[in-house]
């Protein structure tokens, strides 16, 4: 049996939210930015512990803070994917308040936090920004396909 | 009048054109005259002004090319109206041939329905026309092109998963359909500010997406042709018995019965 789980992906503009889905899905990347306008829907099927599982990704079109996207985006969601640019601190200086405003319409929606374009900084520096983060962090890169796949089955896992 | 009447007649008519020939004659003269100098006295022969036409032909692509698309789109940019102008009558003339076109087919086919004017079947439209309230013109033509369903959708209200879906052929990922229609239609809301009111339907091309709320779901209905009020009573029907018939739990995860439902009440359609 199928079964089909709503996931939205948000954070800042220009983080890597699309690349990442690109791919996840098509295992593309394209060095061209097109911004994403309102959102743009997608699906994967993964197999994770012998259920096949319909992710339905809502990339969500950037905002510089969650407050800006629209709720009924976030109806019915069962899991997020917060990304932040490991190369811009303004893209998770204020994760905290959006990770709050957020499970303000999703309480115990499960999430993962995505640090990516891990590629452009260094081992030193990916450890400096962990220590400033006070969440659990994964770091991807979509543009060198590292860790992108494992982010995605991580969050289905905890939502199976 | 007499021959010289009318000599003096054109003398004073065409005296402007006149000085303007003579111009023109001087100054033809002249250039006749710098041409043979350049020459040098001699003559072009036929053989040799064919090579410098042929590879006039061969250079000028290249090197005028560029410049001229350059151009045109310079003077496109910058002198829209005129080119609109310029334009207007030649796409003008192929859009009013195409419509023509269409009208001439529209046109056939009503002829033939009215053809049956004085049969049982016309008699029937008339009565159809009087008892559902809909001109019988009307129906005519909608009996020409009858609206059709192309897909059906069942979507969870709010997370916009899909619950079940009939498709007369699968083009696109259903699931990504059901997602954005969902997002279209949360956009509108938001946009408008108007929860309370929900977009009930979408035009595309020729297709047409009919739209119906019922809390935890609600139905996405793709058609082809022409909905005529007594195809858009009886969907409206057959959308209110399903309803009726079918229970979506949350949570639930087997869908089959949905469909089977789906199938059991739109086949008829």
């Amino acid at each position: 049996m199928e079964i089909s789980k709503k996931v939205i992906l948000t954070g800042h503009f220009g983080v890597g939210k699309t690349s990442l889905v690109q791919q996840f899905v098509k295992q593309k990347f394209s060095e061209s930015y097109l911004t994403t306008i309102g959102v743009k829907v997608d699906k994967k099927q993964v197999d994770v512990d012998g259920a096949k599982v319909n992710l339905i990704l809502w990339d969500l079109a950037g905002e510089s803070s969650a407050i800006k996207v629209p709720k009924s985006y976030l109806l019915g969601t069962q899991g997020i994917i917060y990304v932040f640019d490991v190369s811009r601190e303004e893209t998770f200086a204020y994760l905290d308040d959006d990770l709050l405003e957020l499970k303000k319409s999703m309480l115990e929606v499960p999430h993962v936090i995505l640090g990516n374009k891990s590629d452009l900084m260094n081992e030193e520096d990916l450890a400096s920004i962990k220590s400033k983060v006070p969440h659990e962090v994964a770091f991807t890169s979509a543009k060198e396909n590292t860790n992108v796949e494992e982010a995605f089955l991580n969050l289905t896992k905890m939502m199976l | 009048m007499s021959r010289g009447g009318i000599h003096t007649l054109k003398e004073i008519l065409f005296e402007e054109e006149k000085e303007k020939y003579q111009t023109l004659s001087t100054q033809l003269s002249a250039l006749q005259g710098q041409m043979q100098t350049a020459l040098n006295g001699r003559e072009l022969p036929d053989s040799e002004l064919q090579q410098i036409v042929e590879k006039i032909s061969i250079i000028m692509p290249d090197k005028m090319g560029p410049v001229i698309t350059e151009t045109l789109k310079v003077q496109i940019r910058e002198q829209k109206d005129e080119v609109v102008q310029t334009l207007y009558p030649i796409i003008g003339q192929m859009i009013k041939k195409f419509i023509q076109r269409e009208i001439q087919v529209l046109t056939e086919k009503i002829d033939y329905q009215l053809e049956k004017a004085f049969s049982w079947e016309f008699l029937l439209v008339r009565i159809k026309a009087f008892f559902t309230g809909t001109s019988t013109a009307d129906l005519v033509l909608k009996a020409s092109d009858p609206a059709k369903i192309e897909e059906i959708f069942l979507i969870e209200e709010g997370s916009g998963l899909l619950l079940a879906s009939y498709s007369r052929n699968k083009t696109i990922d259903q699931d990504m359909i059901a997602g954005m229609l969902t997002a279209i239609r949360a956009f509108v809301e938001d946009a408008f500010s108007s929860s309370d009111q929900k977009l009930e339907t979408i035009s595309y091309d020729l297709f047409k997406i009919y739209v119906q709320s019922f809390g935890k779901f609600y139905i996405a209905v793709v058609l082809s042709g022409g909905m005529d009020t007594a195809f858009k009573n009886r969907l409206d029907d057959t959308i209110l018995k399903f309803v009726k018939d079918i229970s979506i739990k949350a949570d639930d995860e087997d869908h089959a019965q949905y469909l089977k439902l789906l199938n059991q009440y739109f086949n008829k359609l």
